[in-house]
């Protein structure tokens, strides 16, 4: 598409390349873990399902429950109280007060409980700071723990955010270079060149998926990157320039207060027909509210819900928290609808995916797994191609070990999350043992295996047995067998069952194949000496 | 997914798997070359142009018709499809594997 000169085109492709292949292992892991993410919530409803699955989380005697537990938490928590629908359509309701927490920063404290929304008795009570309580919410763990990985790669606040946010800046660069070194990018979307240099077939097939992705891939980094560096770059930014550091007074401007201060004690609406207010008024279902000063006389109520059809920018309704009434209806953005508003609203559904439900979710996943591809396969390319210096050849190992090793290690994590539920262990902490456990093997076997084609099969044999074994575990660990998830209307537990069933199959599949009998390509054996296979995989 | 939808994502990959199918390049790249005895695709440059704007054409009208939320479904599921599309017609799905 874009005739640069010869120097231009090969400073491009050196960019491209490096900005790939230097972050793109992390780039991989998170985009992995996005592409599971995508469905955060269907993974914790099939992980931690309640006992019938069309229970309405926000029904009637959500305010019995509300003015109840109020009066069971110190009168401090009731600053600002959250309530969303958990797990399963578990209510989860959080009081809590803003405060500067042990390490310095600005963090909630509190306490949680976790409701049964059809009987609303109370499955479990946490309190403490923010992260002690989110590191106890067992039924979400396993999404929590996806997504954790994904936004920060479990390195702590900011520098995992700030390492994810480089990371979508590395892909947007390698998306906008790709585009521009391509020369024949409509002419070449559907060729792949058969039998011939195993180079150019590699070229091929990471060609082909980056061009029909490169669209995405450049939304997907972009609004990635948006996320990452709003809080820890932006906001910060923006606060030292024009309000002395001070972020709460950039948020106060940017949203501005709802109500004139008032601490005068006055009795709280009924927050069920807000809510059924809110669903006349969007025509979509309600699934976070905040209360802000519960009990006092000037509380506020803010209502969110799932993106209503045909729109792409959420919205939220306030309401006067004593009286009931409707007060506006609010932007993502200040308190007036506006461009930036709109953009910023944009972001979210274009990075999550979830503005049609699981038809335009199944399609971000199978962008994000095109992106993970990419990726993949862009690294191989690139160190193969340099397969006769020691340190690339060691880097394609590593390009193998978490290619195939990590979605293993993803995979077999959720086990100690069913296997240790009920335990003391945080889901979280379990998880990551056993993921980096797993990492940790498929490390030494990378090392110590002379066929990296081996390695594959392997590895994706063990993933698929893996995918097909964790209905079974969920089943065994007291989860609903798929009779009783069917009379129980749990669809979500049937339909994940299902999908990593195929998925499992399909790995056991791929690893039986998957080899190009014509290639010659050295790769290091186990002492670092070059060596050369009769066949090697293409990827 | 409204019918809408889903029928602009049926019409695009349908035209898209005409486009891969006689696809000149893959074509001449293929080991066994003869679509037609004589190895010619069997359309010429403008039916491909043709076809190619016809593939954007369901985008479009669901953007006139303002579902927003719609183009995008249409464009990350056309962009799959014609991944996928390429790599059947390859005829070595397993190497993706």
């Amino acid at each position: 598409m874009f005739k640069l000169p010869q120097d231009a085109t090969k400073t491009m492709l050196a960019v491209h390349g490096w900005s790939g292949v230097l972050l793109g292992l992390l780039l991989y892991a998170v985009i992995c873990t996005g592409v599971a993410a995508v469905f955060a919530t269907e993974i914790d409803d099939w992980a931690s399902p309640m006992s019938r699955g069309d229970t309405v989380a926000f029904g009637p005697g959500l305010d019995n429950a509300l003015r109840h537990l109020a009066g069971a938490v110190d009168s401090q928590f009731h600053e600002e109280v959250a309530i969303w629908r958990g797990a399963g359509g578990r209510v989860n309701m959080l009081f809590h007060r803003h405060e500067i927490g042990p390490d310095g920063k600005s963090t909630e404290r509190g306490v949680e409980f976790e409701l049964d929304p059809a009987t609303w008795e109370v499955l479990d009570r946490r309190e403490g700071w923010y992260e002690d309580i989110e590191a106890q919410r067992t039924p979400s763990g396993i999404a929590a723990f996806l997504v954790d990985l994904h936004v920060r790669l479990h390195i702590p606040e900011p520098y995992g955010l700030i390492v994810t946010g480089v990371l979508g800046l590395a892909m947007m660069v390698a998306a906008v270079t790709g585009l521009v070194i391509h020369r024949h990018l409509l002419k070449d979307l559907f060729t792949l060149r058969v039998g011939r240099d195993p180079v150019l077939r590699r070229r091929d097939l990471h060609v082909v998926a980056g061009s029909w992705n490169l669209p995405f891939a450049f939304i997907l980094a972009f609004t990635g990157s948006f996320f990452s560096f709003a809080t820890t770059v932006g906001l910060p930014m923006v606060a030292a320039v024009k309000f002395d550091g001070d972020q709460e007074a950039v948020i106060e401007t940017l949203y501005g207060t709802a109500r004139a201060e008032d601490t005068r004690s006055a009795s709280s609406a009924a927050i069920v027909p807000m809510l059924a207010d809110v669903r006349a008024r969007s025509g979509a279902e309600p699934n976070f509210v905040s209360v802000e000063h519960f009990g006092r006389a000037d509380s506020t109520a803010t209502i969110f819900t799932v993106l209503p059809r045909d729109r792409l920018v959420y919205t939220s309704h306030l309401y006067d928290g004593v009286t009931g009434e409707y007060l506006r209806e609010r932007p993502p953005l200040g308190n007036e609808a506006s461009l930036g508003a709109a953009l910023v609203g944009l972001m979210y559904p274009l990075h999550f995916g979830h503005f049609a439900g699981t038809a335009s979710k199944a399609v971000w996943v199978a962008l994000g797994f095109a992106g993970a591809y990419v990726t993949f396969t862009g690294m191989l390319l690139w160190t193969r191609r340099r397969a006769e210096q020691p340190g690339w050849r060691a880097m394609t190992r590593a390009v193998y070990c978490v290619g195939y090793g990590l979605p293993l290690a993803l995979v077999v994590a959720p086990y100690a999350f069913f296997v240790l539920r009920g335990h003391d262990i945080p889901p979280g902490t379990s998880q990551g043992v056993v993921f980096l456990a797993v990492v940790a093997i498929a490390a030494v076997a990378t090392v110590g295996v002379a066929s990296l084609d081996r390695l594959r099969s392997a590895f994706l044999a063990a993933t698929g047995v893996a995918l097909l074994g964790l209905p079974l575990v969920r089943m065994i660990t007291g989860g609903p067998g798929w009779s009783e998830a069917w009379q129980a209307g749990i669809g979500t537990v049937l339909a994940l069952d299902v999908a990593l069933l195929v998925a499992g199959t399909a790995c056991i599949g791929f690893s039986r194949a998957g080899v190009m009998p014509v290639a010659t390509v050295p790769h290091a054996g186990p002492g670092g000496t070059p060596r050369v296979d009769s066949k090697a995989s293409l990827q | 997914m409204t019918a809408a939808c889903m029928i602009a994502v049926l019409v695009s990959g349908g035209l898209l798997a005409l486009l891969g199918w006689q696809d000149p390049k893959r074509l001449r790249n293929r080991p066994q070359r003869a679509v037609l005895e004589d190895g010619t695709p069997v359309f010429g440059q403008g039916t491909r142009r043709l076809l190619g704007w016809l593939v954007l054409l369901p985008g479009i009208a669901l953007a006139i018709a303002g579902q927003w939320w719609g183009v995008l479904v249409w464009l990350g599921a056309t962009c799959t499809l014609g991944w996928i599309i390429a790599q059947v017609l390859d005829g070595h799905s397993r190497s993706w594997s």
